[in-house]
């Protein structure tokens, strides 16, 4: 025989089969490619070499694991598609007088096709499109473009063998299938009497309860800390409801509907409920799968987009002015004047000036409030009860000065501001030292560095010095060397750009460096210095390199979909061709048959969407309570970014579904007329 | 009077690539009258399966006339085929075409959903029916969960359940074993004796010896025709395997 008959009808088999094979070998290269330029971003030597790249550079790290293990199990899924397509065909060869181990070269030749042109194009589309991806990149994180094009060895050789090995494994795993089967099975696996799915009660219960379990705790939660911690088991339990649902509740819902008699006996309803309890059988995972793709996309960009869109408010909210400076260690009063003497030196260097600023000295504590309660025990201790609450406490003096104002406290009372949290405690008692609470204090800007929103925050006045340190001997009891110190804040508006501004930031540094020379430790100053803008860049680059994160694995999980829709309508063209068929000699025409149809598969492509969307808007208040997380408050915005993603995601959706249901109708309608 | 009356229908198909024409009837003329059991015998490619579906209306004649009950139906608009062929005509098929996603009493209730029946006016047309064709037992089963026989058999009560002018019966017997066949004619043989005409092709002597009346045809064309009158099923048989093997050994026209 010639050595490459196997090679030609391989070719052939595969040509003859293009419907099938050619969405396939796409989705493969467009995986390959995505896989290729997440690799080659991680090891691109120029974006090493950009200032915050490192975080960067272990964002596309997760993007790499994420792609692949999505690439593993997605060629598999179609891959067993084509399989279950293709039996007929193997057991025709089989009886025709192959042998088995003739019909495994075949596939091997099969493979090697399909595997060299899905990586060829792969790397061909992924070296194309990676200077496009970086130059994309480097505008949404704002960095600069310092290199040229580039081809990656690394990414190439290990798009090359990562791909290699999961199609070696589909071969294998298809050579196993037609092994154990014997041609007659083969020949009529396709056609196999379908039997009426069971109504699987417990599981469709099952599945109301984990998709209501997931929703109230999405809904509940109201601590960001919490919410991080519960997001996964929210997921989780999403997921499982979710696969439940459309596997035993879709089949339980159209039973119900069969049952009575009154609603099931009209055309409409009769062609429709019937068919698509025969449908959700089939497809109910594959349904599953498109809902949970399409709820990923949805959180991951519509979450990314509103952090991205969300960076000035998130910044704004982090860094009230354009520096912030805070000086550690319980500074004397000569430190502090030194390190105002410094900054000032500063913006004069830079020929800038001050326009407004915020001075004061504040003791941070932690404490588990419980009630009026205030708890100074260490973290962890067992005794702890309550809720883990920071404190930030400074003295009346310094709040009068900073603020403006003119108030006065008696010995026992204290002033407060929330900055997350209960208003309406009368009075709290720190281990025991009981203070009232004079005047809850609105509108006090002094948010600073330490504002955090994970856990709830109490802003502090108390009368004097003594009392501050009285509190700080009390913490320092229970923290011993972990104590806090009393801290001097900074905060500063100055004139100029962002850039001189950063400049000045650089230059304080410097000054700050001069001073410590050889000073012993205990005269050091320990400072944090922050620009506005410069932590505004890095978060820039922090946010986008999430955006584009999200956007990629996006349409990574776009792409999947369609495929998934696509598989879908052409296996139920093939299926419903018959049916088609019967119906018109019955008595319908087919114009009411293409109706029908039509209905059935808009109602099944669309329920994923439908129930995706009710995941994202159950997902909601969790969502928006993990970006306070990253100080993103602004849930108009947040809001805004869900119903635009929502809008792009479900207009992309409806194209996909036109041209597939194209490619049904031209398979279930080819004889029917 | 005649229910049926076929006129010099004519049926050419043009391939699709090339433009060969391929001439599938050349010429059929034949009517059937209320109450009669006819058959067709042909061939394969004799023109028996064109002929049925010009007569379904699924296909259209090139030329010639056919009239069901005096409507013509070349005349008729797409739009009132559907329903046309739903309230006139019952249809029997070789391989069933139940459909698996119904169960059997559903599949005989399709057509009558179709036209928009109450649910109580179904179960009462049906029960008779299924009592008839002994199929009662099975109305909640699934095609794939009952024998061939009895899907034969749910297929003639989703025929008979719109009380149709004329059932086509298109080689009903052509997928069952000898024993459910010939179950299935003595009914085909019940229901015409109940006044419902029957026009069934088919390749089969046995069965075509069950009908009163016999067409053969041959390229095309109605070759001759047979009355049963007054002959037992066995003597119909044997003219029947008379007139075949004059068919074959290629005997001139005559009649």
């Amino acid at each position: 025989m010639n050595k490459f008959f196997y090679g030609r009808l391989a070719f052939s088999n595969l040509k003859k089969n293009g419907r099938l094979y050619l969405p396939y070998i796409l989705a493969a290269v467009g995986i390959g490619a995505m896989y290729y330029i997440m690799v080659a971003l991680t090891g691109d030597e120029g974006l090493s070499k950009m200032p915050g790249a490192a975080d960067l550079k272990m964002i596309m790290g997760l993007g790499c694991g994420i792609i692949m293990i999505f690439a593993v199990v997605f060629l598999f899924y179609t891959n067993s598609f084509l399989m279950k397509r293709r039996k007929k065909e193997f057991g025709l060869f089989h009886i025709l007088g192959m042998e088995k181990r003739h019909i495994g070269k075949m596939m091997f030749w099969e493979t090697c096709m399909v595997a060299s042109l899905s990586i060829a194009g792969g790397l061909a589309a992924g070296i194309i499109l990676y200077k496009l991806v970086v130059l994309v990149l480097l505008r949404i994180t704002g960095l600069e473009v310092p290199f040229g094009f580039t081809v990656s060895n690394s990414g190439m050789a290990n798009m090359t063998v990562s791909f290699l090995t999961v199609f070696a494994v589909t071969l294998l795993y298809n050579m196993l299938q037609v092994r154990k089967a014997n041609a007659i099975e083969l020949l009529h696996s396709t056609s196999q009497g379908e039997k009426e799915p069971k109504t699987r009660w417990l599981m469709a219960v099952l599945g109301v309860l984990a998709l209501g379990g997931g929703y109230t705790i999405a809904i509940v939660i109201e601590s960001p800390m919490e919410a991080l911690l519960m997001f996964f088991v929210a997921v989780l339990l999403v997921i499982v409801g979710t696969y439940c649902l459309f596997t035993a509740g879709s089949i339980a819902v159209l039973k119900i509907m069969r049952r009575n008699k009154k609603y099931y006996y009209k055309t409409k309803h009769f062609i429709s409920v019937s068919g698509m309890i025969y449908r959700m059988k089939q497809n109910a995972v594959g349904l599953a799968n498109i809902c949970i793709l399409s709820t990923m996309v949805l959180v991951m960009v519509s979450g990314t987009v509103s952090l991205y869109a969300g960076v000035d408010d998130i910044i704004n909210n982090r860094y009230p002015k354009d520096i912030s400076i805070t000086g550690y260690g319980n500074m004397t009063k000569e430190q502090k004047a030194a390190l105002d003497g410094m900054f000032q030196q500063a913006v004069e260097e830079s020929s800038l000036a001050v326009e407004e600023t915020v001075r004061y000295t504040a003791l941070n504590i932690a404490v588990y409030k419980s009630g009026e309660n205030m708890n100074i025990i260490a973290p962890g201790a067992v005794t702890a009860e309550g809720e883990l609450c920071a404190l930030e406490f400074i003295t009346l003096e310094e709040y009068n000065l900073a603020a403006g104002e003119q108030k006065e406290l008696a010995e026992d009372e204290i002033l407060v501001s929330v900055r997350q949290g209960k208003e309406g405690d009368q009075s709290y008692s720190f281990n025991g030292r009981s203070f009232r609470i004079k005047e809850y204090l609105k509108d006090f800007d002094m948010e600073g560095l330490d504002s955090n929103v994970i856990y709830d925050g109490y802003f502090i006045v108390v009368r004097d010095d003594a009392i501050l340190q009285e509190l700080n001997e009390m913490q320092r009891e229970v923290y011993q060397n972990r104590a806090s110190t009393t801290d001097y804040y900074v905060y500063a508006d100055i004139t100029g750009t962002a850039e001189e501004s950063k400049g000045c930031a650089r230059r304080l540094e410097e000054l700050l460096e001069a001073y410590n020379q050889g000073k012993g430790e205990e005269d050091t100053l320990s400072v944090r210095i922050d620009a506005k803008a410069e932590s505004k860049d890095s978060f820039m680059i922090f946010c986008g390199g999430f955006l584009f994160l999200g956007v990629f694995l996006g349409f990574v999980f776009l792409m999947a979909t369609v495929l998934i829709i696509y598989y879908k309508q052409v296996s139920e063209g093939y299926e419903d061709k018959g049916r088609f068929e019967i119906m018109q000699k019955v008595g319908m025409s087919p114009r009411e048959v293409k109706a029908s149809i039509r209905s059935q598969i808009l109602k099944v492509f669309f329920l994923p969407l439908v129930m995706a969307c009710i995941h994202l808007a159950m997902a909601f208040p969790m969502m928006n309570r993990l970006l306070l997380l990253f100080n993103m408050k602004n849930a108009g915005l947040f809001a805004i970014c869900v119903v635009v993603t929502v809008g792009v995601f479900g207009v992309i959706y409806g194209i996909v579904f036109g041209i597939t249901a194209k490619a049904y109708y031209r398979i279930a309608g080819e004889r029917a007329r | 009077m005649a229910i049926l009356e076929v006129n010099n229908v004519k049926k050419v198909y043009t391939t699709r690539f090339g433009g060969n024409q391929v001439q599938a009837l050349a010429d059929v003329s034949f009517s059937v009258e209320k109450g009669e059991y006819v058959a067709i015998m042909g061939e394969s490619g004799s023109g028996k399966t064109t002929l049925l579906n010009i007569l379904a209306a699924l296909d259209k004649a090139t030329s010639g006339l056919v009239l069901l009950n005096g409507k013509n139906l070349s005349t008729l608009r797409d739009s009132e085929v559907s329903a046309f062929r739903r309230e006139n005509l019952g249809f029997v098929f070789q391989d069933f075409n139940l459909l698996d996603n119904f169960n059997i009493q559903d599949n005989i209730f399709l057509p009558l959903v179709l036209a928009g029946k109450n649910y109580n006016e179904m179960r009462v047309r049906l029960m008779p029916i299924a009592e008839n064709l002994g199929i009662k037992q099975i109305l909640g089963k699934y095609p794939y969960e009952v024998s061939g026989g009895q899907k034969q058999r749910a297929a003639v009560a989703r025929a008979l359940i719109t009380n149709p002018q004329l059932i086509l019966a298109d080689e009903p017997t052509g997928a069952l074993d000898s024993k459910a066949s010939e179950s299935l004619l003595s009914q085909f043989q019940e229901i015409n004796g109940a006044g419902q005409t029957i026009l069934m092709v088919t390749h089969s002597t046995k069965a075509a010896s069950r009908a009163k009346r016999v067409l053969f045809i041959k390229d095309g064309q109605v070759f001759h025709q047979l009355y049963k009158g007054s002959s037992t099923d066995e003597e119909m048989y044997q003219k029947i395997s008379d007139t075949l093997t004059v068919i074959t050994t290629g005997g001139g026209r005559h009649e």
